[in-house]
């Protein structure tokens, strides 16, 4: 190996002058984040395709992830940290972001300004598919990307000003930008990579090329001599230092495997999994060294799809097993086998559900700092669930959990994929106070596909029984529930939740489905955004379809005599669930309609066939009741504690123990607060996801429960302190308590006004208050919701297909939810948005794929194909409102609801559109390959 | 991923160059845009030890139009290509072709060097320089050849220098790619241009390219009724047998657009 000789470079950036010594080897991106601390610049995939790393070279929007640092010497920088004008306030287009909620997480925000930025300027008019066009560059996970094509538009357009005249009533005149936004617009706050405390170590792992094998020898030695490294760690090593197990959250009885060790052992059982772990002092010394480290693994054949693996012969992965399966369990209710012996129609279907990746911008990173004072470690984790992390990380180091503080910082998307403990989290802390010195590991798209958790692989076997008419009367099925190597945290929870939702929106009183967690020699897979309920939603629209096309009816008409309609609920589903309240069937018939009607207007190019397809769905939402989780092999339940401050000069702290990846649930929860103790925005301060400083939350931000529970329990938190004010506003005004009113940081009586401010004061001083009234203004209140709220929608497709190439273009896509009364109507279409977007990816683009030996094929996003900017048209939707019974609020939940329309509408679509009955048999992705296919079995 | 540990080199001329190529071995490489060979090095899919930065090179990155040809140097980018308004009036088929490599930002750094010298099999610059008959002027340790573009690779110690495009003599070009998403990799591309000798007598040129076949030349007829289109796909069908189903499919639509907008282009001239 040749010695590395350091090179000067020079650049200047944002305006000043920057140097630094580096090896030549060094990328751009990594110089301008590590040597210059402008973190402003993401790493989103280190190989090109995501564009977070977009900055502008002399002006010109480039990847820096795709230059060495050596090459921009002498040349100009601008980064997002310089595009603010001079005086501090925002550029037009980032003020346009913010209007047009441009961005949730933030983490592709600042790639996307750079890369956008120079449209500002383009003299000649830009169509809307010119912007998407120039926007497709990058790729955005979060927000669908119409918010930062409209962005574009209106800011070119020269009105970027914040919408302060759209004042809606239920954000009482708030404006559109959300309290998160300054700080990612500007490229100032910081995600978990961002953070780097003094000294820190570099944490990399070695991951097994071999997907199912015998592990004979693990060689360290030449890793450790390399100059620069401070440790090398395999499975032995890292039990000496007090490593265990992480224990999985969700088991099923019987489950074979109940926690996941931190570093395959004697085994392997995936391509990806960890091997050994490499700490040093930066990460490319880390990565050479890992290049160093030589496991001798003894290949077995691979077994890569569950029927396979169930098949007599396969080759058993956990031999202590005596099979692959890893658990069964039967979902639902009612007497299916009377149904099916009594019926006058059956009818099979099947559907393959692909495997997919969450694939947020963020990819998964910890970083670890020991105090050599108190000996705690306090880890900043890019995790969902804070105070879940710390609990099983501290587990897994074997220390008391105390010594472990877990914050959350901003987290640049998640989706179901940050919600489990990952055992890296875990060896990041232990070797932090293990060397004593802070330790980071982030991951670039490569490790982040074959090593974070998968999600959604499924066969999917329904038989329904119906009467002549095609009233369905029962389900039953078969869930083989793609497990890869080993169960993830999750296990079979995905499987499991989804079942129990199956038959959806529809009359059907008796539903079997069998689950059972398959092992196959793939990465372990779990739960993203749905969480198993997009699969069940898929296979009974399928089923229905299958159903239609064998009676010659419409799938249409399948549906209308099948849907429940607004007064047959409340209704209890064959599981147990309820469906509240909603019109399922009224929602339905007019989006039938309008969905025609938009059918009818489009026009296909030469060669090009128009098809639509309508597909209802309801979703579980905010969860709750916490003993609703007993027998269901959770281990925690679903309430929430908010603890509310407020202090002398009335500014308050809301204290959650939730955290968000791009929701805006800051934004949310401080809306709470404020409505409630009639506080001004800027009086409130959110403090979220920190297990030091926030009450314990046992769920954390998963099934769309934030805006239903999470700010419930906000508001009861607000609700005590906001009548110690009235009380004490009303001893100093002269008037009851119940004439005060509470608005912009004012009490108002009948006849005078105080401060908030003032009474704050008084109450903590405790000196002049009423006799009764407490002294002190801190709360603290529980919420464990008396039953979950059943969100529901109905989204159509408008689609032209190619039948030549197996082309599918959705042309125009309808979407009506109703997820109850709004708290933020920009959040919750912000959230619809991005959900649809990623429905559309699952129904015709992303696909995790495996070579014949298991190893993995789609380890970049050149592979993995996300939706970009130009594959979906402006989304059309539409509101209902329909309040949930169980909290005040009325408020469902949104965040998983966009996914579940795309894929059944999407794939009725293509059907229509072809001529075609559904068949017995459905895969996604809908590839060009698999529509030729499907095109090829229409009678010409 | 990151890369392994190289020396760089950032030579001011070509001859520095070929003296650093020359002093650096197997393992010595040149860096033009990087948008291919730096993720490839982050990956460790490459193993070199020595590279030589192109950038500083001046002489590598001029745009010469004369009467009959245009010169490019090997570092001229590929969105000069998209930009330059001598490149879009005169070899519009050039233009158009790099209009659909990846993105505006990975084009921005793009070489017209660098895509021939990877040789990615279904690149569009590779095709349109295949089908526009460009020549190409590869340095050596022996002195310069100019050998037709695609014919063959630059060897270990070689340097793709310039390319040189002859002026097409008749105004007509199609251009047409099926990929996955907009400006994806191409599934299939097809490249068309009239050409008309000294006689007048027009000649269709095809130039087509598959995500696993590097671009491929064949000469038709230029004339036909719109539905000999399926003799001349047939034709050029037989110059590429091996892809899928949806390759063959795909190059069919490529090559069938292609025509006809050539024939369009061509009719809208005369």
């Amino acid at each position: 190996m040749s010695q590395a000789v350091e090179v000067e470079v020079t650049m200047t950036v944002n305006g000043r002058m920057r140097s630094a010594t580096v090896e030549p080897r060094r990328l751009l991106c990594d110089v301008l984040r590590d040597e210059f601390g402008i973190t402003g610049v993401r790493v989103g995939c280190a190989q090109g395709p995501c564009g977070s790393c977009t900055v502008q070279l002399d002006g010109v929007p480039v990847r820096s992830c795709l230059m060495f640092a050596a090459q921009a010497h002498g040349r100009e920088i601008r980064t997002v940290e310089g595009l603010a004008q001079s005086d501090g306030e925002l550029h037009p287009l980032q003020r346009a972001f913010a209007a047009e909620s441009a961005l949730q997480c933030g983490f592709c925000t600042p790639g996307f300004l750079m890369l956008l930025e120079p449209l500002l300027g383009v003299p000649e008019p830009l169509s809307e598919a010119d912007v998407r066009r120039a926007a497709s560059a990058n790729l955005c996970r979060c927000t669908g990307y119409e918010g930062i094509v409209r962005a574009v538009r209106r800011a070119r357009a020269g009105t970027p000003e914040i919408c302060r005249e759209d004042a809606d009533p239920l954000t009482g005149g708030r404006d559109q930008i959300r309290r998160e936004d300054p700080g990612l617009l500007t490229g100032r706050t910081r995600f978990t990579s961002d953070l780097r405390p003094t000294g820190t170590l570099h944490l990399v792992f070695v991951r097994s090329r071999v997907a199912h094998g015998e592990i004979r020898a693990l060689e360290l030695g030449a890793a450790r001599a390399l100059p620069g490294v401070v440790g090398v760690y395999g499975p032995d090593e890292l039990r000496e230092l007090g490593a265990r197990p992480v224990p999985c959250s969700w088991l099923t009885e019987g489950q074979r495997m109940t926690a996941i060790a931190p570093l395959a052992q004697a085994a392997v059982h995936y391509a990806g999994q960890p091997l050994a772990a490499v700490l040093a002092e930066d990460l490319y010394t880390a990565e050479d060294a890992a290049a160093l480290v030589k496991a001798e693994i003894v290949p077995r054949p691979a077994v890569l799809d569950a029927e396979a693996a169930l098949a007599p012969g396969a080759p058993v992965l956990h031999p202590d097993w005596g099979s692959n399966v890893v658990a069964e369990i039967e979902v639902g209710g009612g007497d299916v086998d009377a149904e099916l012996a009594r019926c006058e129609v059956r009818v099979s279907s099947r559907l393959r559900f692909q495997r997919q990746a969450a694939a947020p911008m963020e990819g998964r990173a910890a970083v670890a700092e020991p105090d050599p004072e108190t000996g705690r470690v306090t880890a900043w984790l890019s995790t969902q669930a804070a105070h879940h992390a710390r609990g099983a990380v501290a587990a897994a180091c074997g220390w008391p959990e105390d010594r472990l503080r877990v914050i959350c910082p901003a987290v640049g998307g998640s989706f179901g994929l940050k919600e489990y403990i990952y055992p890296e989290e875990a060896i990041v802390c232990l070797l932090a106070a293990s060397a004593g010195r802070a330790v980071r590991w982030a991951e670039d798209r490569r490790e982040n596909l074959i090593g974070g958790c998968h999600a959604r692989e499924s066969i999917i076997d329904l038989e329904l029984a119906a009467d002549a008419d095609g009233h369905v009367s029962a389900v039953a099925g078969t869930w083989l529930w793609d497990v890869g190597g080993h169960p993830s945290s999750h296990g079979l929870g995905p499987a499991r939740f989804g079942a129990a939702i199956l038959t959806g929106p529809y009359r059907i009183d008796a539903c079997r489905i069998l689950v059972r967690g398959v092992a196959t020699n793939k990465t372990p897979i779990g739960g993203y955004r749905g969480y198993g309920a997009p699969q069940a939603q898929l296979a009974m629209e399928r089923a229905l379809d299958a159903l239609a096309g064998t009676l010659g009816i419409s799938p249409e008409e399948i549906r209308l005599r099948n849907l429940l309609s607004a007064a047959d609920l409340p209704r209890a589903m064959p599981s147990g669930v309820e469906l509240d309240t909603g019109d399922y069937l009224g929602a339905y018939e007019e989006m039938v309609a309008a969905v025609g009607a938009a059918a009818d207007q489009t026009e296909p190019a030469e060669g090009g066939r128009i098809g639509s397809g309508v597909a209802p769905y309801v979703m579980i939402s905010g969860l709750g009741p916490s003993k609703g989780a007993v027998g269901s092999g959770l281990d925690h339940g679903s309430y929430e504690t908010a603890h509310v401050r407020m202090q002398h000069d009335g500014t308050t702290i809301v204290h959650v123990g939730t955290s968000a990846q791009g929701q805006g649930h800051a934004t949310l929860l401080a809306d709470a607060a404020a409505q409630t103790l009639g506080l001004r925005d800027d009086q409130i301060r959110v403090v979220s996801g920190d297990t030091d400083l926030t009450p314990y939350s046992p769920v954390s931000a998963v099934g769309s429960r934030t805006a239903a529970v999470v700010a419930e329990a906000v508001r009861a938190a607000c609700a005590p302190l906001a009548d110690k004010l009235r009380r004490q506003a009303g001893w100093r005004l002269d008037c009851q308590p119940g004439e005060v009113r509470l608005a912009d940081g004012v009490a108002r009586g009948v006849a005078g006004t105080r401060s908030v401010a003032e009474l704050a004061r008084e109450i903590l001083a405790g000196l002049e208050v009423p006799d009764g009234l407490e002294p002190g203004l801190d709360c603290v209140a529980t919420v464990d919701p008396p039953a979950m709220a059943m969100t529901y929608g109905v989204h159509g497709a408008v689609v032209e297909v190619d039948p030549a190439i197996g082309a599918v273009t959705v042309r125009r896509y309808l979407a009506m939810d109703d997820c109850g009364p709004r708290l933020r109507p920009a959040t919750v279409e912000g959230q619809l948005r991005g959900g649809i977007v990623q429905g559309v990816g699952s129904a015709l683009l992303e696909e995790l794929r495996y070579g014949v030996d298991g190893t993995p094929q789609s380890t970049g996003f050149g592979d993995y194909l996300l939706p970009i900017a130009t594959t979906m048209p402006p989304i059309e939707l539409r509101v209902r409102e329909t309040p949930s019974p169980g909290l005040p609020s009325g408020a469902k939940g949104i965040g998983e609801a966009g996914v579940f329309g795309p894929p059944a509408a999407i794939a009725q679509a293509v059907d229509d559109a072809l001529a075609r009955p559904a068949g017995p048999f459905t895969q996604l992705p809908l590839s060009p390959e698999r529509v030729i296919a499907l095109a090829a079995e229409v009678p010409a | 991923m990151r890369p392994a540990p190289f020396t760089l080199e950032r030579p001011g001329t070509v001859t520095e160059v070929m003296l650093a190529l020359a002093q650096g071995g197997p393992a010595a490489r040149v860096l033009a845009g990087g948008q291919s060979l730096v993720p490839q090095l982050t990956r460790r899919e490459l193993a070199v030890d020595r590279l030589i930065d192109l950038g500083g090179v001046a002489e590598l990155r001029s745009v010469c139009e004369q009467e009959q040809s245009l010169g490019l140097g090997a570092m001229v980018t590929v969105a000069t290509l998209e930009d330059d308004p001598r490149v879009a009036r005169r070899w519009p088929l050039l233009s158009e072709c790099a209009r659909h490599v990846g993105h505006r930002p990975i084009r921005a750094r793009s070489t017209v060097g660098g895509a021939l010298a990877f040789a990615d099999p279904p690149a569009e610059v590779p095709l349109a320089l295949a089908v526009l008959g460009a020549e190409v002027e590869i340095a050596g340790p022996n002195g310069t050849v100019r050998v037709a573009a695609g014919s063959r690779p630059a060897a270990p110690g070689e340097l793709i220098t310039a390319v040189i495009i002859p002026a097409p003599a008749s105004g007509g070009w199609g251009f047409h790619e099926v990929s996955r998403r907009f400006n994806d990799r191409a599934l299939a591309a097809a490249a068309a241009l009239l050409i008309a000798d000294s006689e007048g007598t027009a000649t269709l040129r095809v130039g087509i390219a598959t995500a696993t076949s590097p671009p491929r030349v064949a000469e038709l007829p230029a004339w036909g009724a719109d539905d000999d289109i399926e003799i001349d796909i047939d034709g050029v069908d037989r110059l590429d047998s091996t892809g899928d189903e949806l390759t063959r499919r795909a190059l069919r639509e490529s090559v069938g657009r292609a025509i006809r907008s050539a024939r369009e282009r061509a009719r809208l001239d005369a």
